[in-house]
């Protein structure tokens, strides 16, 4: 008796800590939300609700619920574009790091050879390197052949984000069907190319979309290429997020503040939706498998 | 058994391409005087190394990077265990809906985390609720140093302990259950469940060291986060500010107007920077069971 | 005059050894054996041995450290296994789960460019060959353990291989179905007639189909024989113990040339053998127990009915020994009996467990 109601507090109790976990992750979330719901009246009450900057305590603005953000976002402004963009960037991107590394991946997966340390080291060090390592003679190059903001410089550019999660995503997959599977194709006479199409592909078929997604969302959220790359033609979402979706770079900081969380809360759902269909396979991901 | 070579080819032209050319390219700039007033792209050495070694500004934003990495990646670990333990002492139903939950924010690109988290976003309702919900008067004055680094690591650990939170889970679930019920005929309490079990088990494993060394090779180029909440405290301008991360130093040096776009001292950074990631990247090759074999 | 007539179907290894990357030994370590033409081999050994390792060196997927492989006359060791002309089955079938029957078998044909015109009579006679023409539609996770196994010699077979490789293909079935598949891969056997490497750890499975046993433990091969020879003449006291249930009997023992002294009894026995310490071995169903006086005199320690025999546990000084009786004979405990042999079941090894002699 006594040891089922100690049983029963200690659920009650991970009951409340799992929910109170689940605010602190959405609290900013659900801030961000109504933000972009709301707009300040007027200059004199710039601010919402009660603001500190440094010791000033700022006093309250009048403030209303509209969707005006939201709408304006999506119609008036050029939100929609940087939608697109980002789709573009992004789907492109991953196709061709599926091109170049799905046969990389199963070969990989497969075989021992020289160099395959050598191309699992760059691979990591694609997935970790800090982008000011590449970015100048990206930025000199793409101004020397006109590739600076243009959709395949884009594209090829997120290469070293996508590269090493689809090679190492798939290798991954691949290891994960028993050998003996493709002992038995080689057996029969098969080619790597037929084994490839035949055996392998349309096993590891769910494991490619969830690395698609995958690479797809990581390249989404990509910032840093984006913000040096990227210019009036090929902003990205999360860039254009970050410096509003007027020109103006500078013009975000208090002005445009609701605007700013109406666009990120759109741009987030995208992410957040696919990644939430790919989550059993998050952690491969991020890890690029190393962490199984 | 024969290679086929021919599948690795375009795989070794995007890596030669997108990370050797500009890597080689980038030493070499670092080893030259280039920069907008000086087009010379001709090496003349390492003097800029040297010059770095007794920059203090450089020094400055190393040791808030070391700061960052250290306290997110802790912070991420701590959180991540603690979330794996609530996940896996839950029933399926619970399990499934709160991890879902959990894992959100990874999918939330950095820079919107930033926005998430900056000043007058969180702190705002925070501050409210304390000066004036509950009257205590106080608020967190989120300009001071030590809370503002604070509150960049809880951001950073907001996005990563989940992924902390899945590896431990993997971990926990491999762990046999005989082990647990022996214990629990020994009359082992869950505290001596957690600390002779489940912890030694998620610490020798490889996947979560692993896993900690990749974010760890993650926080030393910590960069949107940082980024954004310059702009609220005005300090992007400002070179050697309390936020510098080495990222946002280089960005810095980068984008502003004041330094005539002083390339060969930005790779000079960045190749330091790069030398720290590759020899986290041999680490994780090293600890890795699954990478090479 | 070049020689015209190849025999591509037997197989020879010519000091053959593989160490694996990180490994302390070889898993196959300086093996010698030749296949011949249309023979069924069977590796036999514990697991560890490198039975496996060894079948796998032959089909090309490992490839050896050092020494050569022939087929006929022709140096195999770089040939893909692509093109060495064997089929192997595997433990775990290693169907193609995406496919169907059907396709499964059909797989070799297709994936090598062959004509496929009569392929799909080719297939049907197959599959009905090995009475499976009627799962030919489904996929193999629809199908039992001993049905995936057909469907995968089934895809070994339409390759006209002249070499079949088989590890431990019945390993994953139940008791009864591998009985049945036994007999069916032996009549397999006849009707291809080409040469099958079989490995298993099963004796069961050795005994019932091999026309040699190549015994196989460390890496090492220790006797190749037919199933009688190296049950009965092991050259090995570790065979010897391996084989049978229950295993041989060995005892240590002094040898005079005229009389071994067993267990502290003196027993009449000719040998050649000069070295004094021997081991004696003799299989539980060689030795005899008799009303008479026997040779050897020992008192029954217990009794184990395993239905169709009883084995008896039979205490020689310090030694036990196992008996093999038939089921309806009755020892009581502690019951003073006297055994006996012949002279001929008498198997001598020396203390390091070489057969002498």
């Amino acid at each position: 008796m006594m040891s089922q109601t100690n049983k029963n507090n200690s659920r009650y109790i991970r009951y409340i800590l799992l929910i109170f976990a689940s605010l602190w992750v959405l609290w900013p979330i659900s801030i961000m939300i109504e933000e972009g719901f709301r707009v300040d009246i007027g200059p004199a009450f710039s601010g919402r609700g009660a603001s500190f900057v440094g010791e000033f305590f700022q006093g309250q603005g009048g403030i209303r619920f509209t969707t005006i953000e939201y709408v304006k976002a999506l119609k008036v402004e050029a939100y929609p574009r940087l939608l697109v963009n980002s789709s573009i960037i992004a789907v492109s991107s991953v196709v061709v790091a599926i091109l170049a590394g799905l046969p990389a991946g199963f070969t990989m997966a497969m075989y021992k050879f020289r160099g395959k340390t050598f191309i699992t080291y760059a691979l990591l060090a694609m997935r970790t390197i800090s982008p000011f390592a590449v970015l100048l003679p990206f930025f000199l190059i793409y101004g020397r052949l006109g590739l600076f903001d243009t959709y395949q410089g884009m594209a090829f550019v997120y290469l070293i984000i996508n590269l090493p999660i689809i090679t190492m995503m798939m290798r991954g997959f691949f290891k994960d069907i028993p050998k003996e599977i493709f002992e038995a194709a080689f057996m029969s006479g098969a080619s790597d190319s037929y084994i490839l199409r035949k055996v392998a592909l349309p096993l590891a078929l769910p494991g490619l979309a969830a690395a698609a997604v995958f690479a797809f969302v990581g390249t989404w959220n990509e910032f840093f290429y984006a913000l040096f790359l990227t210019g009036t033609v090929t902003k990205t979402v999360s860039r254009g997020v970050w410096s509003g979706f007027s020109e103006s770079i500078e013009s975000f900081k208090i002005l445009e503040f609701d605007e700013l969380n109406a666009g990120g809360t759109l741009a987030i759902i995208p992410a957040v939706i696919l990644s939430l269909a790919v989550q059993r396979y998050l952690a491969r991901g991020v890890t690029l498998g190393a962490a199984e | 058994m024969k290679v086929p070579y021919i599948f690795l080819i375009p795989c070794l032209v995007i890596i030669f391409l997108t990370l050797v050319g500009p890597v080689l390219q980038s030493f070499l700039l670092s080893l030259s005087e280039f920069s907008l007033v000086n087009p010379s792209q001709a090496p003349v050495g390492f003097q800029n190394y040297i010059a770095l070694l007794s920059d203090s500004i450089f020094w400055k934003s190393i040791q808030v990077t070391l700061f960052l990495v250290f306290g997110s990646v802790v912070i991420e670990f701590v959180v991540g265990i603690f979330l794996a333990l609530l996940i896996t002492s839950s029933g399926p139903r619970a399990r499934s809906i709160f991890s879902s939950i959990f894992i959100i924010p990874i999918a939330i690109a950095p820079i919107v985390v930033g926005i998430l988290w900056s000043p007058n976003s969180v702190f705002d309702d925070l501050n409210t609720l304390l000066y004036y919900g509950l009257s205590l008067g106080v608020y967190i004055d989120t300009t001071r140093p030590f809370i503002y680094y604070s509150l960049i690591m809880i951001s950073d650990a907001y996005i990563w302990a989940p992924l902390l939170m899945l590896v431990t889970v993997a971990i926990i679930r491999s762990i046999p259950r005989e082990q647990y019920e022996a214990a629990e005929v020994m009359g082992a309490s869950s505290w001596t469940k957690f600390n002779k079990i489940t912890f030694p088990a998620i610490i020798s494993s490889p996947a979560i060291i692993v896993t900690l060394l990749l974010r760890m090779a993650d926080a030393f180029r910590m960069f949107e986060i940082p980024y954004a909440w310059n702009f609220w405290l005005g300090q992007d301008s400002e070179l050697g500010a309390s936020v510098d991360t080495v990222s946002v130093l280089m960005w810095k040096m980068f984008s502003s107007t004041m330094y005539d776009f002083p390339i060969a001292q930005i790779t000079t950074i960045a190749i330091v920077l790069l030398i720290m990631t590759l020899s986290i990247c041999a680490l994780v090759l090293k600890r890795s069971s699954t990478l090479l074999d | 005059m070049y020689n015209l007539v190849i025999n591509l179907t037997s197989v020879s290894l010519k000091n053959i050894s593989k160490r694996f990357k990180n490994a302390e030994s070889d898993a196959v370590s300086n093996v010698d054996l030749t296949i011949e033409n249309k023979e069924f081999l069977v590796i036999l050994g514990p697991s560890g041995s490198g039975k496996s390792s060894l079948l796998r060196l032959i089909a090309g997927l490992e490839e050896s450290t050092s020494g050569e492989i022939y087929f006929g006359n022709e140096l195999m060791n770089d040939v893909s296994p692509r093109e060495r002309d064997v089929s192997m089955v595997f433990q775990n079938f290693a169907l193609f789960p995406n496919m169907t029957v059907f396709e499964n078998i059909a797989f070799p044909i297709r994936a090598s460019g062959k004509d496929t015109t009569n392929l799909g009579d080719e297939v049907k006679r197959i599959a009905s060959l090995l009475q499976i023409e009627n799962l030919l539609k489904r996929k193999p996770g629809a199908l039992s353990g001993g049905e995936q196994q057909r469907v995968s010699l089934g895809r070994a077979i339409i390759k006209k291989p002249k070499i079949f490789l088989m590890d431990e293909p019945l390993s994953n079935l139940d008791a009864s179905l591998r009985a049945e598949l036994r007999a069916e891969i032996k009549k397999l056997h006849k009707k291809l007639g080409i040469t099958f490497i079989y490995v298993t750890h099963d004796q069961t499975e050795a005994m019932t189909m091999a026309d040699r046993i190549a015994l196989i433990k460390d890496g090492k091969i220790l006797q190749v024989d037919k199933p009688e020879k190296i049950y009965n003449s092991p050259n090995q006291s570790w065979i010897g113990s391996f084989l049978g249930s229950p295993p041989m009997n060995l005892i240590h023992s002094v040898n005079s040339g005229n009389s071994l002294i067993i267990a502290s009894q003196k027993i009449n026995f000719k040998s050649s053998v000069k070295s004094n310490k021997v081991v004696v071995g003799i299989r539980p169903e060689k030795i005899y127990i008799t009303s008479e006086k026997g040779r050897l005199t020992g008192s029954v320690l217990s009794t184990e009915y395993l239905g169709d025999s009883k084995i008896i546990n039979v205490k020689l000084d310090d030694y036990i020994i196992k008996v093999k009786v038939p089921n309806d004979s009755v020892f009581s405990n502690d019951h003073v009996i006297n055994l006996d042999f012949s002279d001929n079941d008498i198997r001598l090894f020396d203390i390091d467990g070489k057969h002498l002699g």
